[in-house]
């Protein structure tokens, strides 16, 4: 399988300068690879920054970075028509969304209206700047951070608008023995200046058009359905898993399996990804909240719950 | 595929209506429901609303409607559309509901019954409509109709088996409908090739049964053998047990055994008294039952209507009775009864008299006939006490040869048996005396009249030396059987009769009777010859009355046994119908008593052959982990690797571990399950197949041939056994 040595070869380069922290890598190369979009949600300083680099100088990404803050505007984000006196003519100057991979740092730090700029264009692959509609180069993959929620001086995204992450993604603390190999591999060099491109953007674009020829067989894509369903009648959720959740899933299994090197997904695949892709699209009841029940714990269940089919003919 | 779906809905739908009212039918029958037209177009009307997917509000209000409409119109004269109609129908649900809360189910009222009669007919097409529409399949209620039309027949008096046959093709042809339906659900030219498959089998198999020889039943009538199969019947106690059912039958070389009772009706007759119908008689005695000598066969030939004599006694009735019959079963013989004298029929017919059968048949030049309804013209024979008294015990020695064959005895007979008669008979004086005290005897000396725990006489045993000394149980042909024997004992000529008892009154007309005679009145009695007299009838049965017409022409002494037995036979007279009703006389035996016996005799055979059975199916159930896996190899190994063949073989093996008690979680996917198992059994035989198996299942369809992975199937199945 050619585009799995390609991937494990991404994968390599991202952990010389990632230590430990393998899942969060393939997920987002899984996310990347499935064309979405990822949402990490963690504090400042865990590495979401440098696995984003790492992911763009492996592939050889044009690398872009938006910090949100309070007072950034929607022409901040997509760019803005400058008039230029010698040409007599508006000048169109992208803003930083115009990359291939682009760190939005921070994304609820911002204004709604200009994270809707970013998620539009995360949506449309477009922006549109004073009636003319720019489309933004591929591959285009988004890496957004936010701050947990319960920081202050935050606008939380709403619901709409996260469903739009293909992924939401948690870095986590390194174990000690994980940061002390962090600090040994920063002593004397910074590796990210080190590291090589080992695919080209064409080679991505390729993959990513490979992972939509994953065979996805009918058991399987009822067993999704069926996973999104239970989370809608689920009696602690409010909102469950939208139709653009079961696709996410969907998606997001048939590029995890391509990374495994299998030409069809399975019902591991969807089990694994199902708590990533689902979770930050579900908002539970309050009581659930109360009962001190997590969104995770639900999704488990339900996974727990919900029979894999194992036989061709369970239509249900 | 739309319309299909209809289609097939709306066939279910007709079907479910139809088998419903099947239900119906024999309800209304049997309960006396009038108008039963409304409640089947009740039926129609819900299963309809059903049908369209009607709400839930509309349908219930339509219904409510129609039952509203029904009530008001039948039980009261207000127009439907007025405030009193509303009012009576509001009030009468109020006040029945009050009854209900007070559980006084007996002050209910009529309107209201019949409300809830609509209200579970409502339910019941509810139900139904579930059953289709969720279940997709009717054949639950398909079956419950069949049974419930199968006790209907055999424990009332509907008639099912015309119905039965609408059920079977109904319920068959729907079954078959929706089974063909959910099976190929995507496939449309399959199921119109199974649906047109289905409608020929069903209609090749249903004419087929239609115009085979149907078999008459094999077993009696079920709810008399209930009652008889109760512990305190049964085997009996003396003899093999053989039960046998009750009826007429020509054979009575084996006679003994219990009977279960039949009332199954052989005929009518309309009289203006009781009579017994006599068949004929039998005059050899085998010690085990009896057989017709056959000296020369003599025949009399009559026509319809010209007088004969049977050879009693004259008759001083002044003129004759009638005796109208209307066979129910057909017997190629005419009953008839004391002093026939002619008889005549709409229907074409001689006679032919029997003259050492004493049978009376109808025939004409093709032989004999079976005739339905005809008329016995007789008159009863008389005879007077005083010629009785004076009949010769002497005049015995001096009896005509041909009589001869009524004195027959067979050389096994026991010596006690001619001492008893002997000493029953000693201080008698006349012939007619002599066989008075030998009827006479068996209503005192301890015996007792029934029809089970009746020995059958194996080996050397006599049946008339068992009766008489061993089990002293019997019904009419012990009694009957013993009393020739004893008679003949002491030279007195006799013979035993077969025929009917008089049976029940089931109409009143005009001073006229009509009797139903059904196989439960087939009986035996006595005659015999007494010198100067003739033959006269005797009836030596406890609880059986059938005194000849003896005019008491001499004085009876206050203590004389005959005026005290005169007396003892008019009560008697007056509790036979309840005797007769009660326990039911048997006659012989019947029809198809050779298989009716052997069921009855291995009956416990059979028990204990089920419960055999069942005991092996269960082990084999509790123990199929031991042998289902070495079938499970043997099946697969003969059999080429296929990739579907593998998919079977996996989901076998699925099972197989489930029944091991590894079974899979349902939310464990197939690769987690895997490594259980094969943490459980060691090595990585589980992960092969299942990955391979996942391949083929998920995947787009593998191209290699999983034979590689017969050994770690075999492997795992192995463990699972050993």
């Amino acid at each position: 399988m050619e585009a799995k040595t390609k991937i494990d070869h991404v994968l390599e380069n991202i952990s010389k300068v990632i230590i430990g922290k393998r899942e969060v890598a393939e997920l987002s190369v899984a996310a990347l690879l499935a064309g979405g979009h990822i949402l990490l949600e963690d504090v400042p300083g865990v590495g979401k920054t440098m696995l984003v680099r790492a992911l763009a100088k492996s592939t050889g990404a044009n690398f872009r970075r938006i910090q949100f803050t309070p007072d950034l505007l929607p022409s901040d984000v997509v760019g803005v028509s400058i008039y230029n006196p010698k040409e007599m003519a508006f000048e169109f100057r992208p803003g930083p969304i115009m990359g291939n991979i682009v760190l939005a740092d921070e994304i609820n730090r911002t204004s709604p209206k200009t994270q809707s700029a970013l998620l539009e264009g995360m949506e449309e692959s477009s922006v549109t700047v004073d009636g003319e509609t720019l489309s933004i180069p591929k591959p285009f993959f988004v890496m957004a951070t936010q701050n947990p929620i319960e920081h202050e001086g935050t606008y939380p995204l709403p619901e709409a608008q996260l469903d739009r992450f293909i992924m939401k993604l948690k870095m986590g603390y390194p174990t000690p023995s994980e940061e002390i190999q962090v600090l040994n591999s920063l002593e004397h060099s910074v590796p990210i200046e080190e590291l090589d491109t080992v695919i080209t953007l064409e080679e991505l674009i390729t993959i990513q058009k490979e992972v939509r020829t994953v065979h996805v067989s009918e058991v399987l894509k009822s067993y999704i359905v069926e996973l999104a369903t239970r989370t809608r009648h689920d009696p602690y959720v409010y909102l469950g898993a939208s139709p653009r959740a079961s696709i996410a899933l969907m998606r997001a299994a048939q590029a995890y399996a391509l990374m495994k090197g299998r030409d069809y997904a399975t019902p591991d695949d969807v089990q694994y990804l199902a708590p990533f892709v689902f979770a930050h699209r579900i908002i539970l009841k309050p009581e659930a909240r109360y009962e001190g029940m997590a969104t995770q714990t639900i999704l488990k269940d339900i996974i727990k719950r919900t029979p894999v089919p194992v036989e061709r003919n369970v239509v249900t | 595929m739309r319309q299909r779906t209809l289609l097939i809905e709306g066939l279910t739908f007709l079907a479910a209506l139809l088998l419903l009212m099947e239900w119906l039918g024999p309800i209304a029958e049997l309960t006396n429901i009038g108008y039963i037209r409304v409640f089947y177009i009740f039926v129609a009307i819900s299963f309809l609303l059903l049908f369209i997917k009607t709400p839930w509000w509309l349908s219930g209000l339509v219904k409510i409607g129609y039952i509203y409409w029904f009530i008001v119109s039948i039980y009261t004269e207000y127009p439907i559309v007025s405030l009193d109609g509303v009012r009576y129908f509001i009030s009468e649900l109020v006040y029945n509901v009050r009854q209900l809360m007070t559980l006084d189910l007996t002050q209910m009222t009529d309107p209201f019954r019949t409300i809830l009669f609509f209200i579970l007919l409502w339910m019941t097409v509810y139900l139904i409509g579930y059953w289709i529409r969720m279940r997709a399949t009717l054949f639950v209620f398909f079956v419950l109709t069949v049974v419930i039309i199968g006790i209907l027949d055999t424990f009332t008096a509907y008639d099912g088996s015309t119905a039965i046959v609408r059920v079977f093709i109904i319920g068959l042809g729907v079954s078959a409908l929706l089974f063909v339906f959910k099976l190929h659900d995507n496939q449309k030219q399959f199921r119109y090739r199974g649906l047109i498959f289905t409608a020929l089998l069903l209609l090749f198999s249903v004419s087929f049964a239609i115009f085979l020889p149907k078999a008459g039943p094999i077993w009696p009538d079920p709810v008399p053998y209930f009652y008889s199969s109760n512990p305190e019947s049964g085997v009996g106690s003396g003899g093999s047990g053989a039960i046998n059912k009750v009826g007429y039958d020509e054979d009575d070389t084996q006679l003994g055994g219990s009977f279960v009772s039949d009332d199954t009706e052989v005929f009518q007759v309309r009289a203006t008294s009781r009579n017994y119908y006599r068949v004929e008689t039998k005059d050899t005695y085998t010690s085990k039952g009896w057989i017709q000598s056959e000296p020369q066969i003599v025949y009399d030939y009559f026509q319809q209507g010209q007088e004969f004599s049977l050879g009693f006694p004259e008759s001083a009735a002044p003129e004759a009775e009638q005796l109208e019959f209307t066979m129910q079963s057909e017997f190629p013989f005419l009953f008839h009864t004391y002093g026939t004298e002619s008889v005549e029929s709409a229907e074409p017919f001689g006679l032919r008299f029997n003259e050492s059968t004493n049978r009376l048949d109808a025939v004409d030049e093709d032989g004999t006939l079976e005739p339905t309804e005809y008329t016995v013209n007789f008159a009863e024979p008389s005879y007077l006490l005083s010629e009785l008294r004076s009949t010769q015990i002497e005049d015995l020695a001096t009896l005509e040869p041909e009589l001869n064959r009524y004195l027959q005895l067979p050389d096994t007979l026991p010596q006690r048996v001619r001492d008893l008669a002997v000493d029953i008979t000693a201080d008698q004086e006349s012939v007619y005396d002599q066989a008075k005290a030998i009827e006479q005897y068996f209503r005192t000396n301890g015996f007792v009249y029934s029809q089970n725990n009746v020995a059958v006489p194996e080996g050397d045993t006599d049946y008339v030396d068992q009766f008489l000394f061993d089990t002293k149980i019997g019904y009419c042909d012990n009694f009957s059987t013993s009393m020739v024997v004893l008679l003949r004992s002491v030279g007195i000529p006799a013979r035993w009769v077969k025929g009917f008892a008089p049976g029940e009154v089931i109409e009143t007309d005009n001073g006229e009777q009509v009797f139903q005679v059904t196989n439960n009145n087939a009986h035996s009695w006595v005659e015999a010859y007494l010198p100067g007299i003739g033959w006269m009838n005797f009836e030596p049965t406890i609880g059986f009355t059938n005194t000849p017409d003896i005019e008491f022409d001499i004085e009876l002494a206050p203590d004389d046994a005959l005026a005290a037995e005169q007396q003892e036979i008019e009560e008697q007279e007056q509790q036979e119908q309840e005797v007769q009703q009660q326990e039911t006389d048997t006659a012989s035996n019947f029809s198809l008593k050779p298989v009716w016996d052997w069921f009855a005799q291995m009956k416990w055979w059979f028990v204990a052959a089920g419960i055999v059975v069942a005991l092996i199916a269960a082990l084999l159930y509790k123990f199929r982990l031991k042998w289902l896996p070495k079938l499970l190899l043997r099946k697969y190994r003969q059999k080429e690797m296929t990739t579907e063949r593998f998919e079977q073989m996996y989901r076998r093996l699925l099972q197989m571990l489930a029944l091991y008690g590894l079974p899979k979680e349902p939310g464990y996917t197939l690769t987690r399950y895997a490594n259980q198992i094969d943490n459980y059994f060691g090595g990585d035989h589980m992960r092969k197949l299942t990955s391979e198996y996942e391949r083929s299942l998920y995947g787009k369809g593998s191209t290699e041939n999983p034979e590689h992975l017969r050994e770690s199937w075999e492997y795992l199945i192995n463990r699972l056994s050993s």
